[in-house]
Formats: C-alpha cells, sequence, structure tokens
C-alpha cells in the first residue's frame, strides 16, 4: 500500500502485506445517558482483507454507522484494537488523526456533504489541495476521477445544480482523491432514487478494481448489499460473518 | 506519489487562502457575504475618521512645532565657550551646508509692566536688528515683515499682540521691564529697562504672541545684562538632520554645549506624544465596535457553517488549518477595509480644510437661496473658525505614513483577532457529530 508520507506517519509502520487492513478486537463501544448505559460494540472482533468489498448490514442502531466512525476515526472508542491500514487508532494522538483521514480513509456518507460553495471540481480536489498537494497536481486527479464516476462534464457546477445520484458520485470521486487505502461508505443509496442507486451501485462495484482500494459498505440496501464479496451481520453488539 | 514535508509546507497556505476567499467572494449572495461587506466598510470608516483626526492633530502640532522652532526654540542651541570669538564662530556655522540660518540672542524672562501696573511675565529675546534679514523664517512665523521688524527695533520694543492687551498697552506706549542677575561676585543685582513699543506681532499662537518680546541687544548696553552669555540659535535646511548636524560639531572649537530641538523641547514633545496616543485610543474605539460586531457576526456564520467545517475535517483538514482560514477571512476583510479606508482617508484628510470650506460654502448658498426665498430670516455666520473668536483661520492637516501603517495594522489585526476568537467556540466540536444532526 502507498501512503502520502509526513514527519508523523513515517513513524507509524505500514499495513504488511499478509496484515489484514482492518482488524478490530475486543471492541467496546458505549453510549451513556443518565438513563441508562447502552452497549452498541461489545467485545466486536473483525477482519478484513485488502482488496475485498465488505457490506455491513444491521438493524437501524445496532452500530453499523458507529463502527463506521469509528473506524475512519471520527468516534473514540472504550477499549479493544483497531488497527486500520497498519495505524493502531488507540495509541494515535487526537492531534494526528486529521492525517489519517486524510492519508487513510475515504468517507461516503448518506447525505453527499458537499461544499455548496464550491464546484463539483473544488470539492473533489480539495482535500488533495489540503493535504499540501500543489493546486495543478489536485485539480488534474480531480479531473481523472469526475471522469471515471462519469461526471468530467459537470465539473464546473455547483453542488445546487447536480441530481442526488451526482452530487453522491462526486461524494465518492472525493472519497479517492487522496488514495486511500481504505473507502467507507455510509448508507451511500440512503437518500437516492432507484436510477441513481443503481448508478452508485455499479461505480462502488467497480471500486476496489479501479482504484486498489478496500471498501466497507454499510447498508440497508438489499440490491448494494450484493456487490460485496464479504458480508457481515452485526448484531447484539458483534459481528456474524454472513459469506 | 511521494509528497514530502517540504512540498506539504510550500503549499499549505494557498489551499486555505483559496477556501477563505471562495467564502468571503463566492458568487451567491449570502447574508455571511452582507456582514463581511459591512464590517469592510465599518473599518474603512474606521480607518477614514482615525487618519483624518490623526493628521488634523498633526497638522496643529506640526504647525504649533515649526513656529516654535523657527521662532524662540532654533533648530539647535549652541551655547559658546566664555572668550569664544562669536562672530568667527558664526561664520563657521554659516559655512556649513546643512545650515540656513544662524542668530547670536540672548533670552530672559523679565517682568513686564504696562499701563496701570498691570503686569505679565514675557521672554525677552535680545537680539541684533540687522540679524533679522538673515532669519527669514523668524519675520515669517510672527508675521512681520523682516526690514519692518528691524525698523522697528531700532526704535523699541516689539510685543506679542496678546502680551500688549493683557499689559494695556498700545503701539508708541512705554512697557517697563524688570528682572535680576545673580552672580557671585556681586551677589543679586536688579535692573529696569524702559521701552517703548514700536510695533505688535501676530503669530496666531496664543503663547508666543502673549509671552514674546523681542528688543535690540544695544539697549542693555551698559547693563550688567550686557555680560549675560550668548546663545546661536541655529536653523537647518532639514530639521531632521539635527543629529549629522551636531555630528560635523564634534572637533569645533569654543563650544560649551549644544542642545537639539528634540532636547530643547523634550517635556513639550512628550506631551503631545501622550496627547496623540490618548487620541489614537480613543478613535481606536471605533475598530473594537467594529470587531465585535465581526466576532457576533462570525459566530452566527461559524454555526451556519458548521456543517462545512465537519466536512473539511472528515476529510483530514487539522484544525488548525481550520481555524486559519476563519483568520484569513477576517484578515480579507482587515485588508479590504484597510485599502478602502486608506485610499479615501488620505485625500480627505490632506483636503480636510477644502473640503469643509466647500462644505460651508455649499451651505451658505443654500441658507442665502432660503433667505431670498423668505423662508430664513437672516444668513448666520458659518464660518468655522471666526477670526472674532478663534486664533486659527484654517484646518491644518499632515498625513504621515507613519501613522498611517500603524491604523492600517490595527485595522488588520483587530479583525483577524475577533474572527479567531469567534471560531474558538466551534473548535472542539465533534465532525460526526455535526454531520449526524445534518
Amino acid at each position: 500500500m502507498h501512503i502520502g508520507v509526513s514527519k508523523t506517519l513515517l513513524l507509524w509502520r505500514f499495513c504488511e502485506v499478509n496484515e489484514p487492513i482492518i482488524e478490530c478486537r475486543d471492541l467496546i463501544k458505549t453510549f451513556s445517558s443518565s438513563a441508562e448505559v447502552l452497549h452498541i460494540l461489545d467485545h466486536a472482533n473483525f477482519s478484513l482483507e485488502k482488496g475485498n468489498i465488505c457490506t455491513i448490514l444491521g438493524p437501524s442502531g445496532s452500530g453499523k454507522s458507529t463502527f463506521l466512525a469509528i473506524l475512519g476515526s471520527l468516534e473514540r472508542f472504550d477499549s479493544g484494537t483497531v488497527r486500520v491500514g497498519g495505524y493502531d487508532l488507540h495509541t494515535l494522538p487526537e492531534k494526528s488523526l486529521f492525517m489519517f483521514r486524510r492519508n487513510v480513509v475515504g468517507f461516503v456518507f448518506q447525505f453527499h456533504f458537499l461544499l455548496n460553495d464550491f464546484t463539483a471540481l473544488e470539492n473533489v480536489a480539495l482535500p488533495r489541495y489540503m493535504a499540501g498537494i500543489s493546486r495543478t497536481d489536485s485539480w488534474e486527479r480531480a479531473t481523472r476521477l469526475l471522469d471515471l464516476v462519469g461526471l468530467k462534464n459537470r465539473a464546473h457546477h455547483y453542488p445546487s445544480q447536480l441530481s442526488g445520484g451526482e452530487r453522491q458520485r462526486v461524494a465518492i470521486a472525493r472519497a479517492l482523491i487522496n488514495d486511500p487505502p481504505i473507502v467507507l461508505a455510509d448508507e451511500p443509496t440512503g437518500n437516492l432514487d432507484t436510477a441513481s442507486s443503481e448508478e452508485v451501485r455499479s461505480l462502488l462495484q467497480r471500486l476496489p478494481e479501479a482504484t486498489n482500494t478496500t471498501l466497507v459498505l454499510v447498508t440497508h440496501d438489499s440490491e448494494l448489499a450484493t456487490i460485496g464479496n464479504i458480508s457481515y451481520l452485526l448484531k447484539g453488539g458483534n459481528f456474524e460473518c454472513l459469506a | 506519489m511521494t509528497r514530502t514535508a517540504d512540498d506539504q509546507k510550500n503549499t499549505r497556505f494557498l489551499p486555505l487562502l483559496h477556501i477563505a476567499i471562495r467564502w468571503s467572494m463566492t458568487k451567491r449572495k449570502t447574508s455571511h457575504q452582507t456582514g463581511l461587506l459591512f464590517a469592510a466598510l465599518g473599518i474603512a470608516a474606521g480607518i477614514v475618521a482615525l487618519i483624518v483626526v490623526m493628521s488634523v492633530m498633526n497638522g496643529f502640532q506640526r504647525q504649533y512645532i515649526d513656529s516654535l522652532l523657527e521662532t524662540t526654540s532654533f533648530h539647535i542651541r549652541i551655547t559658546p565657550e566664555k572668550n569664544t570669538d562669536l562672530p568667527a564662530l558664526s561664520q563657521s556655522l554659516h559655512q556649513n551646508p546643512l545650515v540656513r540660518s544662524v542668530m547670536p540672542f540672548m533670552e530672559t524672562n523679565l517682568l513686564a509692566e504696562g499701563l496701570g501696573n498691570r503686569q505679565n511675565v514675557v521672554r525677552v529675546m535680545w537680539i541684533r536688528p540687522q540679524d533679522l534679514a538673515s532669519d527669514s523664517g523668524f519675520c515669517k512665523t510672527l508675521h512681520i515683515p523682516a526690514s519692518l521688524a528691524e525698523k522697528s527695533l531700532e526704535s523699541g520694543i516689539l510685543l506679542g499682540s496678546e502680551a500688549g492687551r493683557i499689559l494695556g498697552n498700545s503701539e508708541g506706549s512705554t512697557v517697563t521691564l524688570r528682572g535680576a542677575l545673580v552672580s557671585s561676585d556681586e551677589g543679586i543685582q536688579q535692573y529696569e529697562i524702559d521701552a517703548p513699543i514700536s510695533g505688535f506681532f501676530r503669530s496666531g499662537y496664543y503663547e508666543l504672541d502673549a509671552g514674546l518680546a523681542i528688543i535690540s541687544r544695544e539697549k542693555i548696553a551698559g547693563l550688567s545684562l550686557a555680560s549675560a552669555p550668548l546663545v546661536l540659535g541655529v536653523k537647518l535646511k532639514n530639521p531632521e538632520q539635527v543629529d549629522a548636524f551636531i555630528k560635523t560639531l564634534s572637533h569645533a572649537e569654543g563650544i560649551k554645549s549644544i542642545e537639539s530641538w528634540r532636547d530643547y523641547n523634550r517635556s513639550f514633545f512628550s506631551a503631545l506624544r501622550t496627547e496623540k496616543i490618548v487620541m489614537f485610543l480613543l478613535v481606536s474605539i471605533i475598530f473594537a465596535v467594529v470587531a465585535i460586531n465581526i466576532h457576533y457576526s462570525m459566530r452566527r456564520t461559524i454555526t451556519r457553517k458548521a456543517r462545512d467545517l465537519a466536512i473539511l475535517s472528515a476529510f483530514g483538514t487539522s484544525q488548525r488549518s481550520i481555524s486559519t482560514i476563519f483568520m484569513l477571512e477576517g484578515l480579507i476583510v482587515g485588508v479590504v477595509g484597510a485599502v478602502v479606508g486608506t485610499a479615501v482617508g488620505i485625500p480627505i484628510a490632506q483636503n480636510v480644510d477644502h473640503i469643509i470650506n466647500g462644505a460651508i460654502t455649499l451651505l451658505e448658498g443654500v441658507i442665502s437661496l432660503f433667505y431670498r426665498i423668505g423662508i430664513v430670516k437672516n444668513i448666520p455666520d458659518l464660518r468655522l473658525f471666526s477670526p472674532t473668536v478663534f486664533y486659527i483661520d484654517g484646518i491644518p492637516s499632515r498625513v504621515f505614513a507613519s501613522d498611517i501603517a500603524l491604523i492600517a495594522a490595527f485595522a488588520v489585526i483587530f479583525p483577524a483577532i475577533a474572527v479567531y476568537l469567534a471560531y474558538r467556540r466551534f473548535k472542539n466540536a465533534s465532525p460526526l457529530e455535526v454531520l449526524r444532526s445534518e
């Protein structure tokens, strides 16, 4: 795997060839309120090899999105071990998490979350440009990715000028801009109509091969769930391998 | 692709600036933009006010300082040794290319007594009438032709107009000057001189007009005062070159002491500086008000932009970079305000007298029109400085680059700090929480 080099990241070791790209052991995550303590992940174990498409299924509130947020370092966990792309998230200092999010994972959310004041091209290019890569390189790569998702001709349109499916495809292109080894997609078709969902599904299916990434997909969409070669069911705070 | 730390450092600032500019100047009309526009206009208005106020203040101060330097202070005061050949020293100073004029004089503080025993303390400068011709600035500041002053000194004393009023004297009447000399040999010696007033001068500065008298040195011939030491009052072509001039005198003989205008007027200048700083701080309150407005406007903006900030954070932008984006946005507001304010403020400050006179003329025209129509019954005197009340006939103004730079710096820094403080509230917000709430 090839990840952007920085002073901080150099200190951490990269994922070895045969090592799972994602590995969780005894993962515990609870949400506390004054009334009760909710065990979302209870000694959960999870492992995924590089290059796979993994779908995570489960009932609403089972903790699928929380798990994805933990993998993307957007959420802290209570205890256990979480290794993503070779990095132990428990030991990563808070101030370095942005480097991890920038270089190791790419997010696709249920809602596109594009920046409304920027064009599709800028939305895709900015995470790379912000990472210190030159403007020319960032814009070139963003153009290639927009081409990959079939939106090259919509590059200079603002999110408000795009359809729901197009916005989500821009969001997918943005998730890939920094060549992350892992893409985390949380209900990417949850807000889309059938035609748009099909476009996104087809795109996500091609993703690992086209971009050399590993895809972790949380979905309720039974059609979308079929693109995964590995499926987990998250139930009662733990994972059950379906296939 | 390999990214080096240097690559990242070199290009880190530009993307942040890119976002800050796009957020500030997006084509879509937003209330955020309107807020920023008003903030920039507020800063521009503050700068215009500060530049005009400071320039007018500088104008009054510099005019007064210039009048002092041309009359009582001089640029350099040289006290010669006791037995120095004064004409020779004066001649050698004259030959210095930095020197504009040299005037030997003596000064004493005396009690002047006028009509009806009215008294006033005056600073009396004892000079040779013929020296006035070589120092054009002296007579020019006192608003009296050199030839007339020379003639007046030959026949009597030249007195400030206010001093004449205080003493109740008119031209041709006599004023009595009383003083004392203290010497170790002869103790305290009182002396008294009756001098006819041969003319009055009106410089436009109360301190000079009420407290200065000029008299010919020949009037003290025969008095013990005649033995008092003379001072050489030197004026330079450029008063800022005093240090360079003093350096040229390092090997000169016959000089007891040298005092520059800065040293001679030190306490007065420090009072002026204090006055200027206090005025600057008072007018700077405008910036504080604008900064508070920006602060609250940005707090609203940041709340609205929480989603965008969370997105940037989720895609690997550090909190530091996000805070820099907002700081840059504040700086853009400050810079735009500073540029507009400076561009408008400098011409106004340089022409403040013309602008006010123009406005008064316009107003007078309107009032006289109303008078003709019969709306108003009389035409009031609208002159800002009526000569019957005020001592000045116009508003002086001096624009100093250093003041402009300081004002502009304040204008740029205040909003940046205001924006940063506004952002601090968001700093610890979790991007996931924000995105979930969307």
